[in-house]
């Protein structure tokens, strides 16, 4: 488990740093929360669309967690979410969903997912959450 | 077709049964909407079906073979031409517009059962069947019979093949139990079949009754309710009729006021009905912009929020390079632009649509506006895995307004990213002798051909804002910009074939629009 806390720069591993995959269609929101969630000592894996993460899913790569964006081009996150719920596999692995359309509670209950965060949200939000996320699943 | 044909059989005789006005012209001549109906909703082939039938029950009620041929090609020419000038101009069987009700109201109920009204009752005349005389009553009678069919008929056969469907939970069912009850309740005190008492001045009392029910049936259940409501009292009024009740037992004696009546209560539901779901559309469209905008103005704010608290941890771990520092500006001068055009867009709608921008021109050298504005695109393409080619042809300085050309080409630019990232991106700007024509190519998810237009509508996202993202504003201010500027703007792409958007301006742009 993580315990996030940005101001101090330095967190206590207790086990393997788990893996977080960024579903979003905006390069430098993968890129800057890549650079954020790598210094808190998380894996991170990127995708831009439902698709390609669907494919990156098929491959092996097994997140603890998903940060998903919504409104996405190709593949939806709402798409996504359908799709990888056919797999009993990765049916469980536990959504936070990240998005700047609308009301991010209501669409997050639209999925059923394990949180919500709206933005623009400060890192701290974040972390937080996906402690939250993290510690609840494992 | 042979199904079609029997219907058409059936009703027109049940309608012939009412009293006509000299042996086939009546009141009731539900065969035109329904006939109109198949065409519209099944394709125009299904013609001869309305030609057969019309044959048959016009010979088969006493019309000699000659004048039951001529009556049945008007009825068979009425339904096609109908159905043509629906499509001809854009009609959606699902009536959701005002203007839909408009151009079933003129285009069907108005134009095309004129072709039948005086095929129909020339053949009657030619045919000796009824005497000069009787020619202008009997027009009269058929023409707005059919109307009546094309305004009554048609609309409940096209709602309720076409129209969403209604969620219907039992206190929905029990409130359109009600209204179908007070509908009918109503129609039968007005044509007074019940409660008895002294007649108006049109032989039927208080007509104006019927429109508080028959409002509420609209705004609960839309044109379901309107165009289900209007078919009802009409059907009372039927039923009277034949039951030989009320002051309309004589339906040819009282059959204009009573016609009237009928086409007041069928055109305000359908207008009624219309407005109600444009409403609605309008409602729509406005949450999912509303959802749309939210989305792309708070993108930008939440990777300058992150980017900000990024730059202070690194500056604070003494971790920033100024290599490393610049990328990182970069990226929020990227996202400011990018928050600038998006308000710009949103600043522009009311300025456009009120016609209240002027065009500021000035000597241009146009090829270094359009070559500048595309290089600075250079950097994001390249990060979304877009090769983008730029083709400028030398050209002449023109007059032009700069601001708008460098909206159009970031517009254009804009929107060949948003659909094709990953893929190749052409742009060109030549000078043929007709102008300056500049060609934006993507070979992004391509658009389908009937929505081509859609796209330069306001907020017309082709294949929905919520996937796409874009404030579905870019394309419309880029036809607006170049409408004003005297030029065209058209687009050529297939679904998952790209798109090509090119834009046509004359050398001198007009100074304002």
């Amino acid at each position: 488990m993580i315990i996030a806390k940005l101001d101090s720069g330095r967190i206590p591993i207790v086990s393997a740093p788990p893996l977080v995959m960024v579903i979003d269609d905006d390069e430098d929101i993968r890129s800057t929360l890549t650079e954020i969630l790598g210094r808190m000592k998380y894996g991170v894996a990127c995708a831009s669309h439902g698709l390609e993460a669907l494919a990156q899913l098929r491959t092996g790569t097994r997140p603890d967690v998903i940060l998903l964006d919504l409104m996405m081009p190709i593949m939806d996150g709402y798409e996504f979410v359908l799709a990888l719920r056919k797999h009993p596999a990765l049916a469980t692995i536990p959504i936070l969903v990240i998005t700047a359309a609308g009301d991010a509670r209501v669409e997050a209950n639209k999925i059923t997912a394990a949180g919500h965060i709206q933005k623009p949200f400060k890192a701290e939000e974040l972390l937080s959450a996906l402690a939250r996320v993290v510690k609840t699943s494992s | 077709m042979a199904l079609l044909c029997a219907i058409y059989i059936v009703t027109a005789k049940l309608g012939l049964q009412l009293d006509a006005v000299s042996g086939f012209a009546t009141l009731v001549w539900p065969p035109t909407g329904i006939a109109l109906a198949a065409l519209v909703l099944f394709g125009r082939k299904l013609w001869p079906a309305i030609l057969i039938g019309a044959f048959v029950v016009n010979w088969t009620s006493g019309a000699p073979l000659a004048v039951a041929l001529g009556m049945a090609v008007g009825n068979a020419l009425e339904a096609f031409v109908g159905a043509l000038i629906l499509d001809r101009l854009r009609f959606e069987p699902a009536l959701g517009r005002v203007r839909d009700a408009l151009v079933l109201g003129l285009g069907a109920a108005i134009a095309s059962t004129s072709i039948s009204a005086i095929a129909g009752v020339a053949s009657l005349w030619a045919g000796g069947v009824i005497d000069v005389d009787a020619v202008v009553t009997t027009l009269r009678a058929w023409w707005i019979g059919d109307a009546l069919g094309d305004l009554i008929v048609a609309p409940v056969l096209l709602v309720w093949f076409r129209s969403p469907r209604l969620e219907l939970s039992p206190r929905r069912i029990v409130e359109a139990a009600a209204a179908i009850v007070l509908i009918v309740v109503t129609s039968l005190y007005v044509f007074d079949a019940i409660l008895p008492s002294p007649t108006g001045p049109d032989g039927f009392r208080s007509p104006y009754l019927v429109f508080p029910v028959l409002m509420w049936a609209a705004l609960r259940f839309r044109q379901l309710g309107a165009t289900t409501g209007a078919l009802i009292v009409w059907i009372v009024a039927i039923v009277v009729t034949a039951l030989g009740v009320g002051p309309t037992a004589s339906l040819s004696a009282s059959l204009l006021p009573l016609q009237l009546f009928m086409a007041v209560v069928a055109i305000a539901m359908l207008f009624l009905g219309t407005a109600v779901s444009e409403r609605d559309r309008a409602i729509r469209a406005r949450d999912e912009f509303l959802t749309v905008a939210s989305h792309e103005l708070r993108t930008p704010l939440a990777v300058l929020e992150l980017q900000i608290t990024n730059l202070r941890e690194l500056t604070r771990m003494g971790a920033l390079p100024e290599a490393t520092l610049l990328t990182k500006l970069e990226v929020l001068e990227r996202q400011g632009h990018r928050m600038n055009a998006l308000v710009g867009n949103l600043l522009d709608v009311p300025r456009l649509l009120a016609g209240r921008f002027a065009l500021e021109t000035e000597p241009l050298d146009v090829a270094a506006v359009v070559g500048d504005v595309a290089e600075r695109f250079r950097g994001q393409a390249a990060k979304l895995g877009c090769e983008l080619n730029i083709e400028i042809a030398a050209i002449p300085p023109i007059t032009g307004d700069r601001m708008r050309i460098e909206q159009i080409t970031t517009n254009l630019l804009g929107n060949a990213l948003r659909f094709g990232p990953g893929k190749p991106i052409e742009l060109s700007l030549t000078a043929p002798p007709s102008g300056l024509v500049l060609k934006v190519r993507d070979h992004g998810i391509g658009i389908a051909s009937n929505d081509h237009a859609r796209v330069f509508e306001r907020f017309g996202h082709a294949g929905g804002g919520r996937r796409s993202g874009g404030l579905g504003l870019g394309l419309w201010i880029v036809h607006q910009i170049v409408t004003a500027m005297g030029g065209t703007v058209q687009v050529d792409s297939a679904p998952g074939e790209g798109a090509e958007f090119t834009v046509t301006l004359p050398r001198t742009s007009p100074t304002a629009p």
